[in-house]
């Protein structure tokens, strides 16, 4: 059974077309690299999926259910955005999700914050924008979710912090989950990607796994973008 | 899940309104004391203190009127940023469903409304029963023979109930006022630029609608008809059934305002 899947999937702005049509299956067990530059519809995508947008036309489906309250619960994102509240200890916010995710693994999160050297009780206001990213990424990947959506994670934090985040993500994902991961810093996701989805000015223009990319072009799929999205 | 929403938008909406109704409180207090010793007259040399004085009335009475207010921008505020905002990225991935989620928040909001209200309330009469303390012992005896004597008669003519119908009338106009609100916000998220405009605009076209349609029904919702009312007809049961009937169009506008935008929330959700 497809873990995810969308049908003919289209978003428009008002006159901008985001996603032209898609249709697409994705399998459990992979880390898909969802590449293309700025501005070719990998947010929309994302947030489609995770039912902050509405789609203007197409159907959407994870684990063969409409997006809904049941896929929120099968789904961690991770947003490319700041949505911690400000207001909470590290704590709290661990406490905000065991409440609502029944998949969250508390003791998986504290262990994972352990290397941070931050308590427990500090206020989320008072971290670094570094340290934020962090603790996003901790309670996304302590869930056991069955799909993960990871919009540009690596971008905007420095080198030693990538490692950190692509390590943890490959240490911690669950094994049945599909991992979408959105970015255009593909030299540093590439390694650890399966499949690869390349995103042109809202369609799939390719859709095959990293190896096979390899073994057919002789080229890394870094090599590969740069031909495909050469400005 | 309607709880856990509801615990923690009431703790959020906690955090910024308690600061403020203690203030109010520990103020009204200060004022009960100035009033029930009369430290105004005792200290008329000290111009000072009378300056101090004079700031503290207008500081407590703006607290009255204030945290009630800052109560509803509060929510407002609240309703946006967690729905609409940043923190909607986190607020619309939970797996609740929309009338939970909405159902919570309203919740809390209308309960934080309604303390305001209380503690205003509970704040002028600090300040009244200090002025009583402060009255000479004829007087409080004056003060406490009016009082019995308006309870009697409150007695006799059913007020009481009348005052049930109140507190109830008033707490389902919080309920519906909070929601036409959280409606209005979402209304006003339809739109790509000039969100807060359309927002106060559509406030303002739902409260006209609303009183039209309170018109046509002809339901009674101010003292001066009330008190023509039972002028007229010497009882007041003819008030207490126009006020049920005010009653329930506030609560069916509430329904209706609390679908209309659960289907805002489910269908036309963009966060861009």
């Amino acid at each position: 059974m497809n873990r995810l899947s969308c049908t003919n999937l289209t978003k428009r702005y008002g006159r901008l077309t985001a996603l032209n049509g898609i249709t697409l299956e994705l399998q459990p067990g992979k880390i898909i690299g969802l590449l293309g530059p700025n501005g070719s519809g990998k947010t929309t995508f994302i947030k489609l999926f995770n039912g902050l947008l509405q789609p203007t036309a197409g159907e959407l489906l994870i684990d063969g259910m409409p997006i809904g309250p049941d896929t929120k619960a099968e789904v961690a994102y991770l947003p490319d955005n700041d949505f911690l509240p400000e207001y909470m200890t590290i704590k709290g916010f661990l406490d905000y999700y065991e409440d609502f995710f029944k998949d969250f693994d508390r003791k998986r999160a504290e262990k994972l914050l352990e290397p941070l050297g931050l308590p427990l009780s500090q206020k989320i206001k008072t971290c670094s924008k570094g340290t934020k990213e962090k603790i996003r990424l901790i309670v996304t990947l302590s869930r056991r979710a069955k799909v993960y959506f990871l919009d540009e994670p690596i971008a905007g934090v420095d080198p030693a912090a990538r490692e950190y985040i692509l390590k943890t993500l490959v240490e911690n994902y669950a094994e049945d989950a599909v991992v979408i991961l959105s970015t255009h810093l593909i030299s540093d996701v590439e390694p650890i990607l399966d499949d690869v989805l390349f995103i042109k000015n809202g369609n799939i223009v390719l859709h095959e796994e990293t190896d096979s990319i390899r073994e057919r072009t002789g080229k890394s799929v870094d090599e590969l973008f740069r031909e495909e999205f050469r400005c | 899940m309607l709880i856990k929403i509801f615990k923690y938008d009431f703790l959020e909406s906690g955090r910024k309104l308690l600061p403020g109704i203690l203030a109010m409180l520990l103020l009204s207090l200060a004022q009960g004391i100035v009033l029930a010793y009369n430290l105004v007259k005792k200290n008329a040399v000290n111009g000072s203190l009378q300056i101090i004085f004079g700031i503290l009335i207008v500081v407590v009475t703006a607290f009255i009127i204030g945290i009630i207010i800052a109560a509803m921008i509060i929510q407002i505020t609240q309703y946006n940023s967690t729905i609409y905002g940043a923190r909607g990225h986190l607020t619309n991935v939970l797996p609740v469903n929309t009338s939970s989620m909405l159902g919570g928040k309203l919740l809390s909001a209308s309960l934080w409304v309604l303390i305001s209200i209380m503690v205003s309330g509970i704040a002028i009469a600090i300040i009244f029963g200090c002025l009583f303390l402060n009255l000479g012992a004829h007087d409080q005896e004056g003060a406490r023979q009016i009082f019995s004597q308006l309870l009697k008669q409150a007695r006799e003519y059913g007020f009481f109930q009348l005052f049930a119908q109140a507190v109830l009338g008033t707490v389902i106009g919080i309920v519906e006022l909070v929601i036409t609100l959280y409606l209005c916000v979402s209304l006003g998220q339809l739109v790509s630029k000039m969100k807060v405009l359309v927002g106060i605009v559509a406030f303002f076209v739902i409260s006209f609608i609303e009183s039209k349609i309170d018109s046509l029904l002809q339901v009674q919702n101010s003292f001066d008809k009330y008190h023509g009312l039972v002028e007229k007809h010497q009882d007041v049961s003819v008030v207490i059934n126009n006020g049920w009937s005010g009653i329930i169009v506030s609560l069916a506008f509430a329904v209706i305002f609390f679908f209309i935008t659960r289907w805002l929330l489910s269908r036309t959700l963009n966060l861009e």
